[in-house]
């Protein structure tokens, strides 16, 4: 019984949240932005929930549950709360609760604000959901919708460029997403299930087979384009549109991390794939360099944490995709260090922001005098960012550096790691000082007051806890550690602040003298860096490619823009053309056909009949004489009918020619006598098309008819009409009785042909009589 | 059971002739109801009992086959019949609910059109078959046209012209097939194409018919010419039965006559991926909502053609399953454009915007369709997305399988272009006095349930899928049943 054992928590955390997302609307209605705290509260309470598993996670002994979804396409909603599912669920809803409580008093207390509460809470259920997946297929489900809420939270803000924005984000992510589907797919190929505990369980299998360069590419694009690497890093700067809680949540602490979750949980399946190592640091670390000098140029505070977040982003990456057991470690560390710095400096930016109007550091001064406990979390926050120690950045970071230089398969590698992450994280030093200084340093402009201490408590909660745990690190020990075992089965390693004079210590110290020497020369670095603009903007390329995937569009949508019939009927007749040569290539050798059957051919009269006929109706420039020779092809034909022995048919031919004639000449009496003049180029196209489709027929006739005896059909036709239909006309017995239905058709055809005729005639009559 | 199964066909056409003549809207509205309900009905019966694998047949008039004109319904057509019969049904509903079923040619066209996918689906003879798709394209004009604008009776006349030459087409190659094979019934026909070069060439001739019936490229452009330009209910009830119906032949013709050979079906992936790209892109390129979407038809058939190229029963279970979600997703899209139609004046993205707090049911049924047809989790495009995709790659038909996923990432593309344009931006400066009509919803409403319903529950129409693809698959027990 699964609800007795506990199995049944992780799925119903998931669902509760969508239900909780659901209801929010009509609660917001009712307590506007207090909601919040409900929130905040509810999530609290989902952490609690989730402890019991998370013991259990420790102990090797995750917790799993399975539920069919569609078993016969093997997919069903399997959640899995190990180690890693536990660590980011924590992040997921201690963090939220955490940003809801900030969101309460950062939203105005006039609005309902419905819509932004219920795509958060949307959001934190997609991203637990993702998290404690235990199923490929369901982890892109979570996967795909934690990219549709980021969209909705950026573009709802409302204006043309965060609707631009959001659609960036969302294509981004979202081919990024398609990637990972057919990944999943390739995986679920190769190994036959979607079950992750299994695919990871196979990894050889994995590994050895001829689609792994094509999964570990996809892969690859999944992590980079949602946890915003270079070179598709651009979509992230520009969600900074979106709200502060917004920017704060998805677009710093878990949303962008789903890529580092993704590296985490594949690890086994590149263990010892040096290429993908390789692959890895260097996207990662480009980009965390790329990041760090683009953030130190930047005005706009947000701006600023949105370059910051994606150089960490590209740390992380770079140090998940190493996936050595320091490594493993190190990133555990680091994603909850970074989440606690980040996270406290959006909130104090959306603080500033509101209390002094602006979150351009040119425009801010002097803050700390004003709002001294904001200055106190912006500072451990920009210590921990800048590696201090004894905070939790610090801790990560030094792990960092361990793990980078001791990247296995030697050679050049660890050398361009080490250097890179150091190189980015003095470059982080640096703008840690610009952060606050901008802001909270200098002298006071503005006549300011601390703002309510409910709008500051998260802020000073998740800064105060960074040096918490940077002191007690050996809290997240026994979890970063299990996380390590799942992915590399050892476990020797510590987390810990001191690990006596090793030489990451000696890079940190580097780090820090180098940074101190950035912010040393920072005036006369940023005049020389401020003038150098970037010369690639990812923005303006992917707006260039959208606006010319839109004009590729439009070219191709002109073959439907046309009211001449010509091109439509062309473009049918050059396709029949083409199978049927096509056909004739492949099937001509052999028709299995036999000789030609029959005396010779009777018809030779009407063919001659005929082409002068259809000549005309070619050449002639005048309607009437081109309906006239229509006419005459009619009545051969009917000649021909009444040859080979159907005079009823030919009967028939020669009343529908004459009518056809008669009405057609009526109507032409009110359009021009002449045919307007064609293009040559136009002729020229149409007659090649003409003249293929008419040897086509008959080569066709030749080749396929006269080749056999009357059929089975047609021997059963002349046989029954008698005894079962009563006819003697064999013609007539197939119309009504052995094909009546065929009649009924062509009957319910006229019917139809006569009921949009007079529709047509009085349509146009009610609009000519007022 | 299989005694009824002219019914499905005959009964909405005999009655399409009474309201033709019937003045008033209210019997006639319960008439097409009644009619709707039967042919509905009918295919619910045939899906229910071919659950065994068995197909349920009869020869018309009661004369022997292989001489008979012969009908006969598997849980692929049955579920086709289920299908076409509620599409009709919610169109109905939903020009009921504008109030444009005020003509009498409203309901003998939907009527006519319901009655002849019913005949062209259950039918197991070419030539009835060719019958069935003629009166699909006269009832079809009928609609069309409705209102005699001089822009309809354009697109009609290109309506018209195309689908007459292809229907000339087909005719051409039914009498090649008969000259060669001397029968034009399918259970005769079984494979005949491998055992004769001449039936192949005429059946191909057959194929590149249906394939302008169903707008593949390169003989697609007469549809998004034609389709926007019809009153929003009928380009809904077009594109859930009419251009499906061509779908629905295609594969039958295939499956049958050329019994999975793999030249055909490469020819057929190559046709099926270059429609996906086109129709895409064209979309993308379009300005109005019901533009675009047209121009997805043409994309989405790529996608259901590309099932039949795969041919394994995996592929086309997937394709059917593609082919029911898709149907009720595409319909909830064209109504919600009609909707916006009604309401703001117009469909054009240049003259929409913020319709997001104007209106936001409308909306958010808008963003689910949108995301279930461009398969967005956990929605049924999604799951039917997947599903094909695998299929692709188990089959090693990579490249087709690579080039889906990338479609839907264009799909994807220009249905957010709608959305930021149209439902967020700003508003336009002076609002157009609509007629807000909560009840316009509700059709669209019930059609957007579906993809959730279905991706969620997925298993349920996955389970008839799969039997509908076994069904057609298994080509000697179709054979048999229409010629023992």
């Amino acid at each position: 019984m699964p609800v007795a054992d506990g199995r049944i928590v992780p799925s119903l955390l998931v669902l509760s949240l969508f239900v909780a997302a659901a209801c929010v609307p009509f609660a917001a209605r009712r307590v506007g932005r207090e909601l919040g705290y409900w929130l905040a509260g509810l999530f609290v309470l989902a952490a609690l929930a989730l402890v019991p598993a998370g013991a259990r996670a420790l102990d090797r002994d995750p917790v799993t549950s399975s539920i069919d979804w569609v078993p016969s396409l093997g997919f069903s909603v399997g959640l899995r709360l190990d180690a890693l599912s536990v660590l980011f669920s924590a992040l997921v809803l201690v963090l939220g609760a955490v940003i809801f409580a900030y969101t309460a008093r950062y939203l105005s207390p006039s609005s309902r604000h419905g819509r932004l509460y219920a795509q958060l809470t949307f959001f934190a259920a997609s991203m637990l959901g993702l998290v404690v997946a235990g199923d490929a297929v369901v982890l892109l489900v979570f996967w795909e919708l934690t990219s549709v809420a980021s969209f909705l939270l950026i573009g709802g803000s409302g204006g043309p460029e965060a609707s631009r924005a959001a659609r960036r984000a969302l294509l981004v992510t979202s081919g990024g997403g398609l990637a990972l589907l057919a990944a999943v797919v390739l995986l679920v190929v190769v190994v036959g299930s979607a079950d992750l505990a299994t695919i990871v369980a196979h990894a050889d299998r994995v590994r050895a087979s001829p689609a792994f360069p094509a999964i570990a590419i996809l892969l690859l694009l999944a992590v980079a384009t949602k946890s915003a690497l270079f070179p598709f890093h651009f979509w992230l700067p520009g969600a900074m549109v979106a709200p502060t809680p917004v920017s704060a949540y998805l677009h710093s602490a878990t949303m962008v991390k789903a890529g580092i979750y993704l590296l985490l949980r594949t690890v086994p399946l590149f263990e010892g794939v040096h290429a993908w190592d390789v692959a890895l640091v260097l996207v990662g670390l480009t980009t965390a360099v790329f990041g760090a000098s683009t953030a130190i140029r930047q005005y706009d505070l947000k701006a600023l944490l949105a370059y910051s977040t994606v150089s960490q982003l590209g740390l992380l990456a770079a140090l998940a995709g190493v996936g050595t057991q320091k490594a493993v470690l190190a990133t555990s560390a680091h994603v909850v260090a970074h989440a606690l710095y980040k996270a406290t400096l959006f909130m104090v930016v959306g603080i500033v922001e509101r209390e002094a109007g602006s979150r351009d550091i040119r425009e801010l001064s002097g803050l700390r005098r004003v709002m001294p406990l904001a200055a106190v979390a912006t500072g451990l926050a920009g210590l921990s960012m800048a590696g201090i120690p004894p905070l939790a950045g610090f801790v990560s970071k030094e792990e960092a550096f361990a793990a980078f230089i001791d990247i296995p398969g030697g050679g050049w590698l660890p050398l361009v790691a080490g250097v890179m992450a150091v190189g980015a994280s003095a470059l982080t030093f640096a703008y840690g000082w610009r952060i606050f200084e901008g802001a909270f340093g200098g002298p006071v402009v503005q006549r300011l007051y601390e703002p309510d201490r409910s709008f500051l408590a998260p802020a000073l909660l998740t800064s105060a806890a960074g040096l918490v745990l940077g002191l007690a690190i050996g809290v997240l020990d026994p979890l970063a550690r299990a996380v390590t075992v799942e992915a590399v089965g050892a476990r020797d390693y510590h987390l810990a602040l001191w690990h006596g004079l090793t030489p990451a210590l000696g890079m940190s110290a580097t780090t820090i003298v180098l940074g101190a020497a950035l912010v040393l020369a920072r005036h006369r670095l940023e005049g020389r860096l401020g003038r150098r603009r970037p010369r690639v903007d990812g923005a303006s390329i992917f707006e260039a490619a959208y606006a010319r995937a839109v004009r590729a569009g439009a070219w191709i949508g002109r073959s439907a823009a046309t009211n001449a019939p010509g091109p439509y009927l062309g473009a049918v007749l050059a396709a029949t053309l083409g199978a049927a040569m096509l056909a004739g290539w492949w099937w001509g050798d052999d028709l299995g056909l036999g000789p030609r059957v029959g005396g010779p051919a009777r018809d030779w009269p009407v063919a001659l009949l005929l082409a002068p006929a259809v000549a005309v109706v070619v050449a002639a420039r005048d309607r009437i004489a081109a309906v006239a020779a229509l006419g005459l092809v009619g009545f051969a034909l009917a000649l021909l009918y009444a040859l080979i022995g159907a005079p009823d048919l030919a009967i028939t031919q020669v009343l529908v020619e004459t009518l056809t004639v008669a009405l057609v000449v009526l109507v032409f009496r009110r359009l021009p006598r002449r045919f307007s003049v064609v293009r040559p180029a136009r002729a020229v196209v149409a007659g090649a098309i003409a003249a293929g489709v008419g040897v086509l027929a008959a080569v066709g006739t030749d080749a396929l008819t006269g080749r056999r005896g009357p059929s089975e059909v047609a021997r059963y036709y002349l046989r029954a009409a008698q005894p079962e239909a009563g006819g003697r006309n064999v013609v007539n017995t197939i119309l009504v009785d052995f094909r009546a239905l065929d009649t009924m058709g062509e009957i319910a055809v006229l019917a139809l042909a006569g009921l949009g005729a007079i529709g047509l005639v009085t349509a146009v009559r009610s609009r000519r009589a007022p | 059971m299989s005694r009824f199964l002219p019914l499905a066909a005959a009964t909405p056409l005999l009655l399409a002739a009474a309201v033709a003549v019937v003045p008033a809207v209210v019997v006639r509205r319960v008439v097409a109801a009644a009619a709707i309900a039967t042919c509905g009905g009918i295919g619910v019966a045939a899906v229910g009992s071919t659950g065994d694998g068995g197909v349920l047949a009869t020869q018309l008039g009661g004369f022997p086959p292989p001489f008979a004109i012969a009908m006969a319904a598997d849980t692929f057509a049955g579920l086709m019949l289920v299908v076409f019969a509620l599409v009709t049904g919610l169109c109905l509903a939903f020009a009921g609910l504008r109030g444009h079923d005020g003509s009498p040619r409203a309901h003998a066209g939907a009527l006519a059109l319901l009655g002849a996918a019913a005949g062209a689906t259950l039918t197991a003879d070419l030539f009835n078959l060719f019958v069935w798709i003629e009166v699909l394209l006269l009832s079809s004009y009928v609609l069309i046209t409705i209102g005699g604008t001089a822009r309809r009776v354009r697109a009609g006349t290109i309506y018209v012209a195309t689908n007459l030459l292809g229907s000339s087409v087909f005719l051409a190659g039914v009498a090649l097939v008969y000259a060669t094979a001397g029968s034009v019934n399918l259970g005769v026909l079984r494979g005949a194409a491998a055992g004769s070069g001449g039936v192949a060439i005429g059946a191909t001739l057959v194929v590149v018919a249906l394939a302008v019936k169903s707008a593949l490229v390169p003989v697609h452009a007469w549809l998004p010419r034609s389709y926007p330009d019809a009153p929003t209910w009928v380009t809904a009830l077009f594109s859930g039965t009419l251009t499906k119906v061509g779908i629905v032949a295609l594969f039958r013709v295939v499956t049958v006559v050329f019994d999975g050979a793999a030249g055909v079906r490469e020819a057929i992936l190559i046709v099926a991926g270059v429609t996906m790209v086109v129709g895409v892109l064209g979309a993308v390129g379009q300005t109005s909502m019901r533009a675009i979407l047209s121009f997805h038809m043409v994309s989405q058939v790529g996608y259901l053609v590309m099932a039949l190229g795969i041919g394994t029963i995996a592929g086309l279970g997937a394709g059917v399953f593609f082919l029911v979600q898709y149907i009720a997703v595409k319909t909830a899209l064209f109504l919600v454009a009609g909707a916006v139609e009604s309401q703001e004046g117009s469909d054009d993205l240049e003259e929409l915007g913020g319709l997001v707090h104007k209106r936001p049911a409308l909306a958010a049924v808008f963003l689910i369709s949108a995301f279930a047809l461009a398969g967005v989790p956990p929605l049924s495009g999604f799951v039917a997305k997947v599903a094909l995709v695998r299929a692709a790659f188990d089959g090693a038909a990579y490249g087709i399988g690579a080039t889906a996923v990338a479609v839907s990432f264009l799909t994807l593309l220009s249905m957010v272009k709608i959305w930021n344009a149209a439902f967020w931006g700003s508003m336009p400066e002076e609002p157009i006095p609509g007629e807000p009509r909560a009840g316009l919803l509700v059709p669209a409403g019930v059609l957007a349930a579906v993809p959730i319903v279905l991706g969620l529950f997925a298993e349920s129409l996955w389970v008839v899928a799969d039997r509908a693809a076994r069904s057609l698959a298994d080509v000697v027990v179709y054979a048999s049943a229409v010629a023992p």
